[in-house]
Order: C-alpha cells, then structure tokens, then sequence
C-alpha cells in the first residue's frame, strides 16, 4: 500500500512540473502582464511607421500657398488630401516623387480631379458645393479657379 | 483513510497554488481615451479616407479588402433601402446613383463611413481564443499579428463587419492569414496624430478627439462640446450591446 501511494505522490508532482514546464515555454513573453493578451504588442503596434502626413511643415517652403490656402474656401482641407502622402518629399525636398493615388496625378486631368469632390450627385449634401460639366465645358478649372482658393482667387 | 485525506489535501494545494499562478491580474478598468466622430451630413462620398487608410495601413489594393469603406444608403420613395459600395468607395464613386436608380423614385440618398467601432464590450475579442486580439487600456481593440491563429472566430462575431483576414498578396507578409481590422491608426494618434482617414478628409465628415492627451488643446475640447451639443447622434446597432465608440451624426436607424 505505501509503495502505491508514494507512486502517486511521484506521478502527481511530476504532472505538475510538466504543467509548469510546458507553461512557461508556452505562454509567450509579456502574456498577461496587464490582461489576457500579449503586451509587448501594443507597443510593436504603436510603433509601427507612420506613412501619411505627419507635421510635415509644408508651409516652411511653401509661403505663398500658405497665404492663398489660409484665407480661401479650402483652408480646413489639409495639403495631403490633395498632394498626397509626400513623406519622402518633406524629408527630402529635392525629392519630387507624386502621389500615385491622391493626388493631382491619380486622374486623367485637372477637371477630372476636380470633379472627384466636386461632381454632382444626390448622395452629396445638398450645401456641398457641386458642378456639373454644364458649368463649362472646354476650360481647365484652374483658368479661373486657384486650388489655394478657389472662389476668391478668380483671376 | 488518513492517507486519503493526506492525498486529497495535497491535491487540493496544488490546485490552489496552480490557480494562483494562473490567474491572470485583473485588467485595470480602462477609460477610452479617444472619440472618433462622423458627420454624415458633411461626408461627399470622395474616398480619399479609403485610399489613405489602405496606403497608412499596407491594406491590400484589391476591393474586398478594407480597414474602412463608405456605403451609399439610398431610400425609394416607396419607403424600400437600397446599400451599395462599390470598391468600398475607393477612390469615389464613379457611378452616380441616379445611373442606378430613376432619379424620381429617390427618396433621399447620403454616404455612410465605416470602420471599426473600437467597442467597449468587444464581441471579437470575446471570442477570441488564443488572447491575440484585446482592448488596450486606452480603449483600442488591436490584433496581435503574431499570437493570431487565424481561426476567423473573430470576423463572424463583429457585428459590423470590420474584420478580415489578410490575404497573401499583401505587402506585410507577417501578417498573411491573420485577422486586420481598422485600429484607429493606433500608431498614428499614439504619437499624437490623427488617422490618416481623418487627416485626408477634406469636408470635416471624419473627426478624431484626443480625450485626455497631456497636450491637450483647446481645439479638441471646443469640438468634444460641440458634438456633445448636436441632437440625433448616434452609434451604429446599439441593441448589440457593444457600447461602441465611433458616434454618427446625421443618419437614420436604418443604417446599421
């Protein structure tokens, strides 16, 4: 009979050093230090890089567009929505790289980029400024509008 | 029967000193500490958001993929809803409703924006199996890249469909056949900027409040009492029970 007992005695902590063994290699660093996930990957998360508009400064180069923009009708529209994500450009200015996607380069023409906020449409709301090619047909936009500011700027 | 009472005490230890390993400390109640706001009365349906999301985020190109995306809700006069978002808006929506629908029989029509409600009670992460996704302590439900078994328990569970699982011809390889979702641009506003959807919109529709950021200033209090003032705000499928914290103004009921 002691001989079983002590077999079990053996077996059971035996199972309980695996338990733990096996655990700790197991459940990965930081697992629970605050709640059931890994916590070192908030901070893997968080520091991932940053790609579009970060305090780019534009306005250090580019003064003149800064006084056309600040006063105008788009003054609330950051540079990115409609340069683009030129990280490299405001890293490096001798950089020109364009946006292949927002900006003035993604679409086949100036009226065309235009249009892509500006078109008509009933989904828009109703006090959202909408043009329709009627407006004009032949006329780059930007013969009579300034991006900067657009209804003020007319030349 | 002294022995098994011997044996059983010693059992019962080890459970309790197992137990005590085990537990995991109690999360600290979290406070969220940000707010993200749509005003769906501003938003022209452009999707720049859905562009500068997928770039920010390596998000694949291809249209099923998406961190966030707009929906067109359009109502018939005949009291029937209408959703489409083709290519989740990206880059606008070429086809006008009118070219869908006889332009008479339109009741009314607006863009809806969507992304992930960073919900104080998270069904996905409720779910989740392996403790891979989580809410931080400032409120951001995230997913861990390398903890993630891609078992998609979580995308059946969010409500909103904000989930997906990352496919192989995406550029971050690391992250294939794990489950995405939109984080807020976690690593954007934790280093106090906003999210690129928010930074790109050009009519205001998108609006990120830093709630208790030290460099806090005025600008994101006067725009937190502003959109405390405004009447009709709304969170999208409340009797989820979710609790989620990206607030509409603007839209009906209907939009869920």
């Amino acid at each position: 009979m002691r001989k079983v007992s002590t077999r079990i005695l053996i077996l059971y902590f035996a199972g309980v050093i695996i338990f733990f063994a096996l655990r700790a290699v197991l459940v990965p660093p930081t697992f629970g230090e605050v709640g059931w996930y890994r916590n070192a990957s908030v901070e893997e998360i968080a520091g991932l890089e940053t790609k579009i508009g970060e305090e780019y400064r534009c306005f250090n180069c580019h003064g003149n567009e800064f006084a056309e923009w600040s006063v105008g009708e788009h003054r609330n529209i950051s540079c990115e929505s409609c340069h683009g994500l030129l990280k490299s450009h405001a890293e490096n200015p001798e950089e020109t790289a364009y946006d292949e996607f927002l900006s003035l380069k993604a679409f086949n023409s100036s009226i065309e980029f235009c249009l892509s906020c500006h078109g008509v449409s009933v989904s828009k709301p109703e006090s959202f400024p909408q043009v329709s090619v009627e407006h004009n047909k032949y006329w780059d936009c930007l013969r009579c509008h300034n991006p900067h500011n657009p209804v003020g700027g007319e030349s | 029967m002294k022995r098994r009472k011997f044996l059983l005490s010693i059992l019962g230890l080890g459970v309790a000193a197992a137990g005590l390993q085990l537990k995991v400390k109690s999360s600290k109640s979290t406070k969220p500490a940000y707010l993200f706001f749509v005003d769906v009365t501003k938003c022209i349906g452009c999707g720049r958001c859905v562009i500068a999301c997928k770039i920010e985020n390596d998000v694949p190109l291809e249209p099923i993929y998406f961190r966030t995306w707009i929906e067109r809700y359009t109502w018939l006069k005949d009291g029937e809803l209408k959703v489409d978002s083709p290519n989740g808006g990206f880059g606008g929506f070429e086809t006008e409703i009118t070219e869908i629908l006889e332009k008479d029989e339109i009741e009314k029509s607006y863009f809806v924006p969507k992304l992930c409600n960073q919900c104080e009670e998270p069904p996905c992460v409720q779910v989740c199996p392996v403790g891979a996704t989580f809410k931080t302590e400032d409120g951001v439900v995230l997913v861990d890249e390398k903890y993630c078994i891609g078992c998609r328990y979580c995308i059946q569970a969010c409500p909103y469909g904000a989930r997906y699982i990352y496919p192989s011809s995406g550029p971050v390889k690391s992250r294939v056949g794990t489950a995405d979702k939109c984080t807020w641009c976690y690593h954007r506003i934790r280093k106090g900027l906003e999210p690129a959807c928010v930074k790109v919109c050009p009519t205001g529709a998108r609006q990120f409040i830093f709630l208790d950021s030290e460099d806090q200033d005025s600008a994101y209090k006067t725009k937190l009492q502003k959109i405390k003032q405004l009447k009709g705000l709304r969170t999208l499928k409340p009797e989820m029970g979710t609790k989620p914290k990206v607030l509409y103004y603007g839209i009906d009921s209907d939009v869920r």
